[in-house]
């Protein structure tokens, strides 16, 4: 058998990072959060009976890769801008094809920022899907988009409650 | 406790910045915590009302005729282990899913990684192969194809039978490429090495 032998369902959104991918997981009694690096899969697991709170906490991320993004564009454009300039004002034919050259070099690089900069903000306000379990608060890895957080906590409420109101009481996690 | 459950009062909840209560979550819209100024918002579940209220399972003392616990004799068995079949107290029994370990099984299963709903970490082989097959190639790392070419055919082998990830299974397609290029990366070192060869020889 190649399958998974248990069940999971994604959940939506994603981390990403250089050498690796965080994702959430439901299954019929917890949530699976996985942080994959380079083949290497670890887990952690939130039963539905012992999550006291599902918390979205707003946080500044995507305001400081779009300051990131938006310097880098700023920088690569003045540079460019600098270099198409002298290029106007040089009147040997290698030398000016050499400074246009880097002009367009930097203007690709520019431009590049400035579209992930476009992206980053389409993707929406950045936060962190916080559970809070007896054992304290933790982030859950995977989720850090607003609008990706509320599709998660909208397909996760309704079974940690039916877990917490079908069952007697938390138990102690095993 | 992390979570401040006050009986007869709405349910607060401590914000995870400051650790201050915070009251009126709601999941709809958010609300900013009146110390540190953090946006919230989210659900509260009946497990935190619960948490004060909580007994701790100790285990009842047996009577007279009643089955008692393989590990505490004196307590009376709750229920029965699913692998070992020892009587367990509620103190000693494990549940996991929808069965019941006593801590000996429990420990044994850990330790040999038996119990999906124990397992912390997982090598997933397939993809480790893919890897190790596909980035060599598309990065053009000639040099190194002959470690990383080998060790794709060796990733691809070895964990042809090993238990995959617990979520997207043993991944044999990605084992099966990253095996492809493995062999890709062995066949364009030799390649590169006999026309250098050759090349020597010529001059």
């Amino acid at each position: 058998m190649s399958g998974p032998s248990r069940q999971y369902e994604k959940l939506p959104g994603r981390t990403s990072h250089v050498v690796g991918v965080a994702r959430l997981w439901a299954h019929a009694d917890h949530l699976l959060a996985t942080t994959n690096y380079f083949g290497i899969e670890n887990y952690q697991r939130y039963y539905f009976r012992d999550i006291q709170t599902l918390l979205i906490r707003r946080t500044k991320a995507r305001m400081w890769w779009n300051v990131g993004f938006g310097s880098c564009a700023a920088l690569g454009a003045l540079v460019g801008g600098g270099f198409w300039f002298a290029s106007t004002r040089v009147e040997d034919p290698s030398g000016k094809a050499t400074l246009i050259g880097f002009a367009v070099l930097f203007g690709i690089g520019a431009a590049f920022c400035l579209i992930c900069m476009l992206v980053n903000s389409a993707r929406g306000a950045t936060c962190a899907l916080v559970a809070q379990t007896a054992a304290g608060a933790q982030s859950l890895p995977g989720t850090s988009r607003v609008r990706a957080a509320r599709r998660t906590l909208a397909r996760i409420a309704p079974r940690i409650l039916e877990a917490q109101t079908s069952a007697p009481g938390p138990q102690a996690p095993a | 406790m992390s979570a401040a459950a006050v009986a007869g009062s709405p349910v607060q909840f401590a914000c995870p910045v400051c650790r201050r209560p915070v009251l009126d979550l709601t999941p709809e819209s958010f609300v900013r915590c009146g110390f540190c100024r953090t946006e919230l918002c989210g659900q509260v579940f009946p497990a935190l009302a619960s948490e004060v209220s909580r007994p701790v399972q100790r285990g009842e003392q047996a009577l007279e005729g009643d089955a008692v616990c393989f590990f505490h004799p004196q307590k009376r068995a709750e229920e029965t282990c699913s692998k070992c079949g020892r009587f367990v107290c509620a103190l000693c029994e494990m549940p996991i899913d929808k069965e019941h370990f006593c801590p000996t099984c429990l420990g044994s299963s850990l330790e040999h990684g038996m119990l999906e709903e124990l397992v912390p970490r997982r090598i997933v082989w397939g993809q480790l192969a893919l890897l190790s097959g596909l980035l060599p190639l598309i990065t053009f790392m000639w040099p190194f194809y002959i470690v990383t070419g080998p060790a794709a055919v060796g990733f691809a082998i070895y964990g042809w039978r090993k238990p995959g990830s617990l979520v997207r299974g043993k991944r044999r397609v990605a084992a099966s490429f990253g095996l492809l290029f493995g062999l890709i990366q062995i066949v364009a070192f030799v390649a590169l090495v006999i026309l250098v060869r050759q090349s020597t020889m010529e001059e």
